[in-house]
């Protein structure tokens, strides 16, 4: 098995899973286990009459137990899995049993039904595209009134702005997803979350009400511009694009190593972010999961893990997002050979680049060699070969972590940001990929 | 950038204000700012989201790092000591988020002793466990190499790697730091830290007195006598009680000398002929003289038994004398061996045995000790002062008995129970787990040997309606063994 017990862990749905699962790693509890190139299995003795048996499909880490849990991996899948990562010599590798290949087996059909489905499905291609008509009619009133507010907000001046009540906010919010312009209502909600008790708010928050107003100027202007600009006004807009028709394409064929992973709750949702990086053809992508409680998620990534995947970019002037088409998880390649931004400069170089093409993309990781974190004027900064700086993100809480592993040397490191305001989110540390 | 402070000035006031015109513009941005202007169909907001929006772009695109060459170098030394195993580290890793501070320091002990260091990445979470427990220290100083010096030099809230030189610190420090000292220093040159007690005593104020006074009971001996009596005249209250206790302590001291010049009156032992001369009767004696000064009670010694009592007034003042002088008064008093002392009492005496028990705890009198472990009454402050061997033998005959009050002694020893009994307890503890729950083993781990994980399975409840719960906290228990185990395999493998 490829996978550290960090990565295991971050797995985990919760913190309660994670003990949990620990205390099962502990070969007394499991009356047997397995393993073979495709699958991990093990029985473990719970507090009903037969064991429960679970198994983890190895090429895709997804897990399947016989226990009545409703957490997503179970603890009996990460405890299995912590004690292979723990004593790999107690799992002798053997003929899967029957109820372990029918499992991988059922998993392998399905993933091909599912493509069958996909391509038999027929398309009403007219309904869709008068659905799609009212739809863009929906969002342009909505737009419309969005540039009211908008321009009444700059009308007043925004000196008054942190005083206004949550409904505010929350009436115009409503009022895009009305419009059903999704990720303009976000967008909104995200301004009403400035932290307006910061010295220098005003600054973002017009970053933020500037980049709601390109969008929505931007879509006005629909007609007018690249074909791949419209793209992305689309998708920050919230209008969807066809997954099945993404996977379709060729996509880009790499190894990708996971460089982080963040989830939040909104809502009944969980969105996980799974930040890519692909060794070979030097490219970033973000790879979106949205589950609902006791949904099981498609992918089980972790950072540090490397897959050989094909992923394909949704359409953009600044291809970043993507889906994972197939993948495979692999063993680390023995020597690291990543090619990465030698200093600020370079990044910054590299910034102006995507933002010249798309003024209001979201922030995007970037891989810095020898950044050392240094203290100076009561902050902390990420200082490149060159001595130029960087501010640490005031929301980072592992600096002291960050800071023990340097010992004051530069590490190779994966930062997402802009300008001069970055959040570290791993780094290599002793010839490993280490989420920080 | 002035030109984007323009923006957030004029977006502060509104558009509604007149605005100066946005300084700084670059020629490019000037040209498309002139064409936004020029633009006859915007209203003066658009004018003013146009401009803002390009000057935002402008702002992100055109930022320069801040460059500062001349940083001091500030790096970690290398490490003289090698790191941990990664095994080794991965069980600190659980240990860390089971928040077991015993098994902390179980493993901080092995890492010392095996001479290895902490691994980088695990420094700050242990360095903040040692910030909140001083116990930690000395180990995590220790395991952390130069690396954690380092830290400790860059996070003022981990700043006691460095310490000054005790002699610095006993004139600078804290008082809770001088204290502390004053213990170290007592522990291993007495004489040397009543010297630095007596060069500052006046200049301390009550409380740090008292303080001060309460660490002198380390190694406290009769070098201490005639400065401890001297405190008696002391004006605060709680001082001189303090020095009195400590004088109470300390074979020879005056109070002492009282307590034994009345007992030398109050109990004698009698050697009678009998049997027309054949055979000697011997007998002690225990009655006050008709006059007993009356200071002594006021030095602690009650004079009534109280009205429930079923000893006498008199059994009981002698019981705290007995209880309160070094046993070897007795090898005077009676001019026989402490075992003979002991076999005197147990005859003609024996309700003052156990007072004679409490001194030999008292002055612990480790070698009156064994001819006492014969008794059938258990003395729980002698366990303590035996071997481990004979502590686990003492234990194991008091469990049968008494399992709840001997559990709660043993659980006072600072080392690990031998495998017998801490089986035997745990076959006791099956019964109460309520009492002896998850908390109760998260807590005195370290006291319960991995030999016991062998035994664990077929320790099990004498009642079936307990059962359920003693399977979940021995459940815990073999978890919590099977990390101590795994700690002391990763140090020794």
């Amino acid at each position: 098995m490829q996978l550290t017990e960090d990565q295991i862990y971050a797995l985990a749905p919760d913190e309660a899973s994670k003990k949990a699962g620990r205390d099962l790693a502990n070969p007394a509890k499991w009356v047997s286990k397995g393993i073979n190139e495709q699958a991990l299995w093990g029985e473990c003795q719970g507090s009903g009459s037969k064991p429960y048996q679970t198994q983890v499909d190895l090429s895709a880490i997804a897990f399947k137990c016989s226990c009545p849990s409703r957490k997503f991996p179970c603890k009996h899948g990460l405890g299995l899995m912590l004690l292979c990562a723990r004593q790999p010599g107690l799992f002798t590798t053997s003929a899967m049993p029957a109820w372990v290949n029918d499992w991988i087996n059922k998993r392998a059909e399905k993933e091909e039904k599912k493509v069958e489905k996909a391509a038999e499905k027929p398309v009403d291609e007219n309904a869709q595209a008068k659905r799609q008509q009212a739809r863009e009619q929906k969002v342009s009133a909505g737009i419309a009134e969005l540039m009211v507010w908008i321009k009444d907000i700059v009308r007043g001046g925004i000196l008054t702005i942190p005083e206004k009540t949550p409904a505010y906010w929350d009436n115009m919010a409503r009022r895009m997803v009305d419009a059903q312009a999704s990720g303009l209502a976000g967008m909104v909600r995200n301004l009403a979350a400035t932290n307006f008790w910061n010295e220098g708010w005003q600054s973002g928050f017009m970053d933020k009400l500037l980049q709601l107003y390109l969008v929505a100027e931007g879509y006005n202007n629909i007609q007018n511009i690249d074909p791949d600009l419209q793209q992305d006004l689309r998708t920050t807009i919230g209008f969807t694009t066809n997954q099945e028709e993404l996977r379709a394409q060729t996509g880009v064929r790499d190894t990708w190593l996971v460089i982080g992973k963040e989830s939040r709750d909104e809502q009944q949702l969980t969105i996980e972010q799974n930040l890519l990086y692909g060794l070979k053809t030097n490219s970033y992508a973000l790879v979106l999961q949205f589950t609902v409680k006791g949904q099981i998620p498609p992918l089980a990534l972790s950072p540090g893990m490397y897959l050989d995947a094909t992923l394909v970019y949704f359409p953009s002037t600044v291809p970043y997002r993507a889906i994972v088409k197939d993948y495979n998880i692999i063993r680390q390649t023995d020597t690291i050979n990543v090619q990465t931004f030698t200093g600020w400069l370079q990044v910054a170089g590299y910034e102006t680049a995507l933002n010249s093409r798309l003024p209001f993309r979201s922030e995007m990781p970037v891989l810095v060699e020898a950044l050392t974190p240094v203290y100076y004027q009561k902050q902390w900064w990420l200082q490149d070969s060159e001595g130029c700086l960087c501010k640490i993100s005031a929301a980072y809480t592992n600096i002291w972590q960050l800071v023990a592993i340097s010992g004051g040397d530069p590490v190779t490191m994966t930062v997402i940001g802009k300008e001069n305001e970055y959040r570290p989110l791993g780094a290599w540390y002793q010839n490993n990929y280490k989420s920080i | 950038m002035r030109a984007w402070e323009s923006i957030i000035n004029t977006a502060m006031l509104g558009t509604d204000k007149p605005a100066p015109a946005i300084a700084d513009l670059p020629e490019e941005v000037a040209i498309i700012a002139n064409a936004i202007d020029a633009a006859a169909e915007l209203d003066k907001e658009e004018r003013y989201l146009q401009k803002a929006a390009v000057i935002y772009n402008y702002r992100q695109s055109g930022f320069v790092p801040f460059q500062k060459n001349d940083l001091p170098v500030n790096k970690a030394a290398e490490e003289t000591k090698p790191y941990c195993t990664a095994v080794a580290a991965g069980v600190l890793n659980t240990i860390l988020d089971e928040e077991n501070d015993q098994l902390l320091q179980l493993w901080l002990n092995q890492c010392c002793k095996a001479g290895r260091l902490l691994l980088p990445e695990a420094l700050p979470a242990v360095l903040e466990k040692a910030q909140k427990d001083v116990a930690l220290r000395p180990v995590v100083i220790e395991c952390s190499g130069n690396r954690g010096v380092w830290l400790g030099k860059m996070n003022p809230a981990w700043n006691w790697f460095t310490t000054l030189a005790d002699e610095e610190l006993w004139q600078t420090g804290t008082p809770a730091q001088r204290t502390e000292i004053l213990k170290r220093l007592r522990q291993n040159e007495p004489a040397k830290a009543l010297e630095w007690l007596q060069q500052t005593w006046e200049q301390e104020n009550a409380a740090g007195k008292l303080e001060l006074l309460k660490a002198m009971k380390v190694k406290s001996n009769a070098d201490d006598l005639p400065w401890l009596e001297s405190l008696l005249n002391e004006k605060g209250q709680k001082v001189k009680d303090e020095a009195f206790a400590l004088l109470k302590s300390i074979p020879g001291s005056s109070v002492i000398k009282q307590y034994e010049d009345l007992l030398r009156q109050s109990v004698t032992l009698k050697k009678e002929k009998a049997l027309l001369g054949l055979t000697t009767k011997t007998s002690i004696q225990v009655k006050l003289p008709p006059v007993v000064d009356e200071s002594i009670y006021k030095s602690g010694i009650e004079k009534l038994s109280g009205p429930k009592s079923t000893v006498t007034d008199e059994n009981y003042v002698i019981y705290q004398l007995i209880s309160s002088v070094p046993p070897a008064f007795w090898e005077k008093q009676f001019e026989v061996a402490p075992v003979q002392v002991v076999e005197y009492f147990e005859k003609h005496a024996p309700a003052m045995v156990p007072a004679l028990a409490n001194a030999v705890a008292k002055f612990e009198q480790k070698n009156w000790v064994p001819f006492f472990l014969g008794q059938s009454m258990f003395y729980p402050d002698f366990v303590a002062m035996l071997s481990a061997r004979e502590q686990e033998k003492y234990l194991l005959k008091a469990l049968s008995n008494d399992p709840q009050n001997t559990i709660a002694y043993a659980i006072r020893i600072n080392d690990e129970w031998g495998t017998e009994f801490a089986v035997a307890a745990l076959l006791k503890m099956a019964n109460w787990p309520y009492e002896y729950n998850r908390g109760f083993f998260t807590r005195y781990i370290g006291l319960i040997p991995v030999g016991a994980l062998n035994h664990i399975e077929n320790i099990t409840s004498q009642q079936a309606n307990l059962q359920p719960t003693w399977d979940k906290t021995r459940n815990h228990l073999i978890n919590l063994l099977s990390l101590k185990q795994q700690t002391l395999k990763a140090f020794n493998a």
